[in-house]
């Protein structure tokens, strides 16, 4: 569930954008495991990344690549999580799609 | 004697010296060779990436692994391990990672704040998270956008304006305005003055003490923060809310407990909640309530409806508020939109839907016009709150996504429908 774990990050600070060292060690895979996923995120439009605008020389490092959840990711990513972990919970007493009990008269 | 002591001595410290600046010098060797083993690594990941768009990745990869050469705390020999494992991950995906990102990023993107509102994310997740959610409408607010309260006198004002065929230019003449203004006006957008709205309901015929006075307050409390708009207070009593917003909605999503939401009910039904709401009241008056809100349900009827998709509680549909006959009617009403082409319905069966009962029935406003934020609309019996601050509205979307996955799917509606009606 590595597209789980990231949205997890992501939606712990939504507001702060990260770059990917940051992810790996929020969410501990390897950037073999994370890359793929920021890319596959962001082609599907949930996360969006920008190049930081600083100047390299001055800065004496190179610009960073930020992400973050784009305006509907935050929602979508949200209501999939919620609706993740509630598939991953024990099943309720009723399975779906069964009618109701007996006593289900008005 | 004290000669050999003293050559000794200087000997000695010349030897610790050079020794001190080659150990150094050799640290230094090694540590620079050290810290160019992943880059090189990375570089050979580069050279797996695809032309197009190759130099963007690496730019990104080579920031960070400087970060990881640079800022860890940690000796050389950690800080190999860590650059290598980044770098030698890389090269084992940079072909997977290309594919995924395909040739989407554009190198001249966008700004973060020009990212407009979009529909739903397209393409969603392959796999691994499913995107049976049905992803209808996403969220959309604005900070510092219209407040509700605006975007609700705004809304009533253009519905009484086209109930009296005046044009928007009109419009504008009567208050020394450019039609643009009065544009502006209805969708919300503009600050308000008493004297404008005054002049306004004059002009549309609104001649009501009672009516002109609860428009006005709107008008001077248009501007009050807050995070709620309670609107009991100032609604006419022969009014069915302030429908103005409903009709300017292009999306509506609704949440039926304890009641049918008012859109989907049927007279008899509407009777006996009205008469739950206002056990007072005199029987003209229900009536009367009755009417408009038979009549403000032409909106499912008229041209360009909303999309209104609700999710009706199992339990609200068993529960007779007034007798079961009435309830019988309003069930076949139900069965009778479903066939609407606008209209979506899904039963939420009383054996799931913890979440549900969290909270009370809801709806959800969604706006053609994309500079106008969604709006929740928090029914009540008696009154009706509005909420479009940002984390509400998107606590709500939440709420109601979960709802609609945990209720019935669509075509099993009238199905459900049919059974309730034999059971009751």
């Amino acid at each position: 569930m590595a597209v789980a774990k990231v949205l997890r990050a992501f939606l712990e600070d939504p507001d702060t954008p990260c770059y990917g060292l940051e992810l790996m060690r929020e969410t501990g895979l390897p950037s073999g495991s994370l890359y793929p996923v920021l890319a596959r995120l962001e082609r599907a439009g949930w996360i969006r990344s920008e190049r930081e605008e600083i100047d390299p020389v001055a800065e004496g490092r190179p610009a960073r690549r930020y992400y973050a959840l784009t305006p509907d990711g935050l929602v979508t990513a949200r209501s999939e999580l919620a609706a993740l972990s509630e598939r991953l919970r024990p099943p309720a007493r009723a399975p779906r799609g069964l009618p109701q009990p007996d006593g289900g008269r008005a | 004697m004290s000669g050999g002591i003293i050559a000794g001595v200087l000997a000695g410290t010349l030897g610790a010296l050079v020794l001190g600046v080659f150990t150094s010098l050799l640290t230094k060797e090694t540590e620079g060779f050290i810290d160019a083993l992943p880059g090189l690594v990375l570089r050979l990941a580069r050279r797996r990436l695809p032309a197009d768009g190759r130099d963007d990745l690496y730019d990104e990869w080579a920031a960070e692994l400087h970060i990881a050469l640079h800022q860890t705390e940690g000796r050389p020999l950690s800080r190999l391990v860590l650059g290598i494992r980044y770098a030698a991950g890389l090269l084992r995906t940079a072909r997977r990672i290309a594919d995924e990102l395909g040739p989407a990023r554009h190198s001249t993107q966008e700004r973060w704040d020009d990212h407009g509102p979009a529909d739903a994310p397209a393409g969603l997740v392959h796999g691994e998270l499913t995107a049976d959610l049905v992803g209808l409408v996403a969220p959309r607010s604005l900070a510092g956008g219209p407040t509700v309260r605006r975007m609700v006198l705004g809304s009533e004002l253009r519905r009484l304006r086209t109930r009296r065929q005046i044009t928007p230019d009109e419009a504008g003449f009567a208050i020394r305005a450019s039609r643009s203004t009065v544009d502006r006006i209805e969708r919300g957008q503009e600050q308000l003055r008493e004297r404008d709205i005054a002049d306004l309901l004059t002009l549309y015929g609104v001649t009501d003490p009672a009516e002109r006075r609860s428009l006005l307050s709107l008008a001077t409390r248009a501007n009050d923060p807050g995070w709620w708009h309670r609107f009991d207070d100032t609604l006419p009593t022969w009014s069915d809310g302030y429908t103005g917003l409903e009709e300017t909605a292009s999306k509506i999503r609704s949440y039926g407990a304890q009641f049918v939401p008012a859109l989907l009910q049927a007279e008899d039904y509407a009777r006996a909640v009205t008469c739950l709401g206002h056990p007072e009241a005199p029987a003209h008056e229900i009536e009367r309530r009755v009417d408009v809100r038979m009549r403000r349900q032409a909106l499912l009827h008229g041209e360009n409806p909303p999309h209104f998709w609700a999710v009706i509680d199992e339990l609200t549909l068993r529960r007779p508020l007034a007798d079961i006959p009435a309830l019988r009617k309003q069930i076949r009403h139900l069965i009778d939109l479903t066939r609407l082409p606008h209209v979506t319905l899904q039963i939420l069966p009383f054996v799931r839907g913890g979440l549900a009962v969290t909270g009370g029935p809801f709806s959800m406003l969604r706006f053609a016009d994309p500079d106008l934020p969604d709006v929740v609309h928090l029914d009540q019996l008696t009154s009706a709150l509005y909420l479009d601050k940002r984390e509400d509205v998107d606590h709500y979307w939440v709420v109601m996504e979960r709802i609609c996955v945990d209720a019935e799917p669509v075509d099993a509606t009238c199905e459900i429908l049919c059974r309730i009606l034999e059971e009751l």
